[in-house]
């Protein structure tokens, strides 16, 4: 098996911990993992990121109440970036399985105690760019969760999110409406999406949300 | 494929090979297959690496299913043509090798007939003329098995040769040239170095170990040091590392040469270097790894060593059973896995790990081998293990090439190695001396040693995890189970009688209930070729194993019965390896024979009775000195589980009727005929008052005195007496309980 991130073989030495149920198959090798940062408690209660713990833009939506807070995976470092860039811009859909473990893993320690009643709602792409890109890389990480994924949400215009700057993703109006589906409204949300920048997107489809009538809204990403 | 999973191979060979030997016996087999499937359910194995873990079960079923078919050779043939396979012993007057017979059967041929009128090589085709004989089998507990050895290695029948006309040969092949090749090096090198560095060049360099002296050579096994005589990984890589830097230092070969250099040299090497399975493991894994690095191919350390465990039982299947194979493959698999241990381990740590995992290792093959550990070994292997791969394996490869290349620097080699040579002689005596501790085990339930090695198991895997309680009470644990290993036979309720079967003499071992004591009446001893010098074989083959087998280290009283070679010839030695508490005779014993002998004696009278350690003994005979040895044998009623036996050592008919007068209410359920079922024993009315229900007859096959007498036993069966016989049922044992108060016979071979 050869690593996804860089192509090399995955070279793992055996000792007593894995002679006998040998481990498993690991998508991703030693280096490509260490250049990973994963996000270690103490975080910032609000967004979850741990590089500072009083973040300026948490400031900001705290005060709108639509989600109680964000949970992310990893640091979006450069090398994250790079991956998530090969992943969602050039369609190598198969790089999400290097995370499967660390996806399940952070879900499980930030969400246990929502793993049985909550929804997975993934962001969703515009028709256009669901055209363009084959996959939503949202759902893709949805459906590596132990959620049922429902697609709540519709979003109705199709700008790119990453070619803006921070100013105008803020002042951006809604994009996101609900789409018409029999759930219950007592049921706990958690959104879905790759990373967490501003948190402009996550909030406007939290506040979409909230409008109608679902207030126990949370949010979990890949990258912060 | 498989990479990284490469020692399910070695599970799977091992499940196939245990498939063909225990036909029924699926257990192992199945768990495999369940394990197998497990570690698919859980995609740990994908399905062509699971499928072709399959296809090799099946297929060392099959290899091996052959190995345990052998043809039956027709008896009657008393001439002999076949190829000499290989040779397994040649010293001095005596020379075994194997041939492949023309009817396929593979033959031992036995030379004795020390001719050097006939080379016999690998590949020469000999014309053998003698009585085609099946191999003796093992007839005692614990006494090594030849027959089971030869047949693992598909050898059923043998040909002793005892005249130099009954042995033709003619002809060689590569493997024989090879050994004559070897030979001329061995010679060229004689002209440069003494014995005392020659005889460490051979089995160092050369795997031969003919010209170290049998002390030295038992002194090493008994300090479990062996293993530094076979050559194994780290000879072949001090060879290749002194090869190459020759190579490149003074023939400025390029490293890339002299890389395919070494792999061509390698494959030479198990012929050249002895092939013992160590030379061969340590040569396919080098092999294999140089040609990894060669093709740019990275491979684990432990896929190597399974691939060389697959290919080198293709190559020679018989090493399965071999102790050198076992030890070998265990060791290393045990050390590479432990590779992120080591690696965690501060520098100088490493060599005391690696010494104490290994002894921990191979302690259970061991026990369940010789029954017996020497725990200060530890210490001496640390050390030893120093000298040899430091300063001892690299002189004497060294001494080697600087034969060929510089001669004139032979001679201060010389002197290092023969100064090397004094060191350890003095230094693995003074061990001896002061140091040798034997534990003796005896041989284990396989129980036992699955559970030790799980502990092994669970013990190095806290050790990994730096769970370090944990592993204190596992290491814990692990001693409480040698403990228990240790006392096993002082928990048990049942005592044991054994009619030991040493051929034309007579030893019978009581071992109470509860092990509150061992006595032994007779020691039986042998005589070398000659009928006439002393020879210890008995006492090592038989007596000793036994012993050990069962745990005994300690024997409170040896009886004598009388003065005889074939009754006490096995005292010497056996005093000189256990502790004994008294030895007991008769009055009438010539005590100048046992004057050397370090231990209290003691002797007893006609009517007396003494006691040892509960076991109450009756003194029936001799009631006078009747001037000869044999009359005069001490001759003692005992009682197990409420069963009388009397034990009568060598008398005659005349003491006989004595008896029977002296005691006629005297009746017993066994007897233990005299003299060897002689016919100058064994009177009729003797038997007709004991009404013995079982008749002991210790014998040797096909002896010179033709014991025992066609009457004696015609008339034991004439009274309906069942008579058990060492020739015909090997060691017979009855085992008895004080409790229940019964007892059953087990002859040895039913």
């Amino acid at each position: 098996m050869n690593c996804l991130a860089c192509q090399q073989p995955i070279i793992e030495q055996r000792s007593w911990q894995n002679i006998l149920l040998l481990p498993a198959e690991k998508k991703m090798c030693s280096q490509c993992e260490q250049q990973l940062t994963r996000i270690s408690q103490p975080t910032c209660s609000y967004c979850g990121r741990n590089d500072t713990l009083d973040c300026q833009d948490c400031q900001r939506w705290v005060t709108k109440v639509v989600l109680q807070q964000n949970r992310a995976v990893y640091r979006y470092n450069p090398f994250l970036k790079e991956i998530i860039a090969r992943f969602k811009y050039r369609g190598d859909y198969q790089l999400i399985d290097m995370f499967n473990k660390e996806l399940k893993h952070a879900f499980h320690s930030h969400y246990n105690q929502l793993k049985a009643t909550a929804l997975a709602v993934p962001i969703p792409l515009s028709n256009a760019r669901l055209q363009a890109r084959c996959f939503n890389q949202a759902e893709a990480i949805a459906q590596r969760l132990p959620l049922s994924i429902s697609n709540l949400l519709i979003r109705t215009e199709g700008e790119k999110q990453a070619k803006k700057n921070r100013k105008a993703r803020l002042a951006m109006a809604n994009p996101f409406m609900l789409s018409p589906q029999p759930t219950s409204k007592d049921r706990a949300i958690v959104i879905i999406d790759d990373i967490y920048t501003t948190g402009a997107t996550i909030h406007h489809a939290a506040s979409t949300l909230f409008e109608n009538g679902y207030h126990n809204v949370y949010s979990f990403t890949l990258a912060r | 494929m498989l990479r990284g999973k490469g020692h399910l191979l070695i599970v799977a060979a091992l499940a196939g090979f245990f498939w063909a030997q225990y036909q029924i016996n699926g257990l192992i087999l199945i768990s495999a297959l369940l394990f197998l499937s497990y570690l698919y359910q859980n995609k740990r194995l994908r399905l062509l690496e699971l499928l072709s873990i399959v296809v090799v079960i099946f297929f060392f079923k099959y290899h091996y299913a052959g190995h345990f078919n052998q043809t039956y050779m027709q008896q009657s043939e008393d001439r002999l043509l076949g190829q000499v396979l290989s040779i397994n012993n040649e010293q001095g007057s005596f020379r075994s090798f194997i041939i492949k017979a023309e009817q396929g059967n593979k033959v031992l041929i036995v030379d004795f007939s020390n001719s050097n009128a006939t080379v016999v090589v690998a590949g020469a085709t000999c014309m053998i003329t003698g009585e085609i004989e099946v191999i003796n089998q093992a007839t005692n507990p614990g006494q090594f098995d030849y027959q089971r050895y030869l047949r693992n290695q598909g050898v059923l029948y043998q040909v002793v040769v005892n005249n130099s006309e009954d042995l033709v040969c003619q002809g060689i092949n590569w493997l024989g040239q090879l050994s004559l090749l070897k030979g001329q090096l061995l010679n060229y090198l004689e002209r440069y170095y003494d014995q005392d560095a020659l005889k460490w060049m051979y089995a160092l360099v050369f795997g031969d170990r003919s010209l170290i002296d049998a002390p030295t050579i038992d002194l090493f096994t008994k300090w479990h040091l062996s293993h530094l005589l076979a050559i194994s990984g780290l000879h072949i890589n001090i060879m290749i590392a002194i090869f190459s830097l020759i190579l490149l230092k003074f023939f400025r070969v390029t490293k890339e040469t002299t890389v395919w250099f070494n792999i061509i040299l390698l494959i030479f090497m198990p012929f050249f270097a002895g092939g013992t399975p160590s030379v061969w493991r340590a040569a396919i894994v080098a092999w294999l790894s140089l040609m990894a690095l060669q093709f740019k191919q990275y491979f684990l350390s432990l896929d190597i060593l399974s691939i060389a465990f697959v290919l080198l039982l293709l190559l020679k299947p018989v090493f399965i059973f071999q102790l050198g194979f076992q030890f070998s493959f265990l060791i290393s698999f045990f050390i590479i896995t432990s590779k992120k241990i080591l690696s965690d381990l501060p520098k100088h740590v490493k060599p005391i790990f690696i010494t104490s995992l290994s002894m921990f290792v191979a302690l259970p093959i061991q026990i369940q081998t010789f029954y017996i550990f020497n725990p200060f070994s530890i210490f001496l292997n640390l050390f030893f293990s120093f000298i040899f791969s430091l300063i001892l394996v690299p002189l004497s490869v060294t001494a080697v090439i600087i034969a060929f290349l510089f001669p004139y620097l032979t001679g201060l080699l010389n002197s290092l190695i023969s100064i090397v040579d004094q060191a350890i002689l003095q230094i693995i005596d003074f061990f001896n001396k002061y140091l040798y501790m034997p534990i003796i085990f005896g041989r284990q339930p396989d129980f036992f040693i699955l559970f030790y090695f799980l502990l092994i198991y669970l013990l190095l895997l806290c050790f990994e995890r730096k769970q370090v309680k944990k592993t204190v009470s596992i290491f814990i644990a692990l001693l409480c189970l040698l403990f228990v290993m240790n006392i096993r036979p002082y928990l048990n309720p049942l005592g044991k009688v054994t009619m030991l079967d040493v051929e034309q003499a007579d030893t019978i071992i009581i071992e109470l209930p509860y092990r509150k004591g061992v006595i032994l009446y007779d020691v039986g001893g042998s005589y070398s070729g000659d009928f006439t010098t002393p020879s210890p074989r008995l006492y090592e083959q038989r007596i000793r194993p036994f012993l050990y087998y069962y745990g005994i280290d300690k024997i409170d009283t040896v009886i004598l019965s009388h003065e005889d070679h074939d009754h006490i010839g096995s005292l010497a030695p056996l005093v000189a390896d256990f502790s004994i508490g008294l030895i007991i005779t008769s009055p009438y014993f010539n005590t100048d024979i046992i004057q050397s002998i370090d231990a209290p004696h003691k002797s007893v009278n006609y009517g007396e009775s003494f006691m040892i350690r509960g076991q109450r003994f009756t003194v029936i005979s001799p009631f006078k000195d009747w001037g000869n040895a044999n009359d005069n044998s001490l001759v003692l009623q005992t009682n197990f589980a409420d069963q009388a036996w009397l034990l009568t050592g060598d008398i005659s008919k005349d003491v006989e009727l004595n008896i029977i007068n002296n005691f006629p209410q005297l009746a017993v359920t066994t007897l233990s005929i005299a003299h060897h079922g002689s016919a100058s024993s064994s009177h009729f009315d003797f038997l007709n008052q004991l009404e013995p229900d079982f008749a002991l007859i210790s014998v040797g096959k096909n002896n010179h005195y033709q014991h025992p007498h066609q009457a004696v036993i015609d008339q034991l069966r004439e009274m309906g007496i069942t008579i058990l016989r060492t020739d015909k049922n090997g060691a017979v044992q009855f085992f008895f309980s004080n409790q229940s108060k019964k007892g059953t016979f087990y002859p040895f071979i039913p």
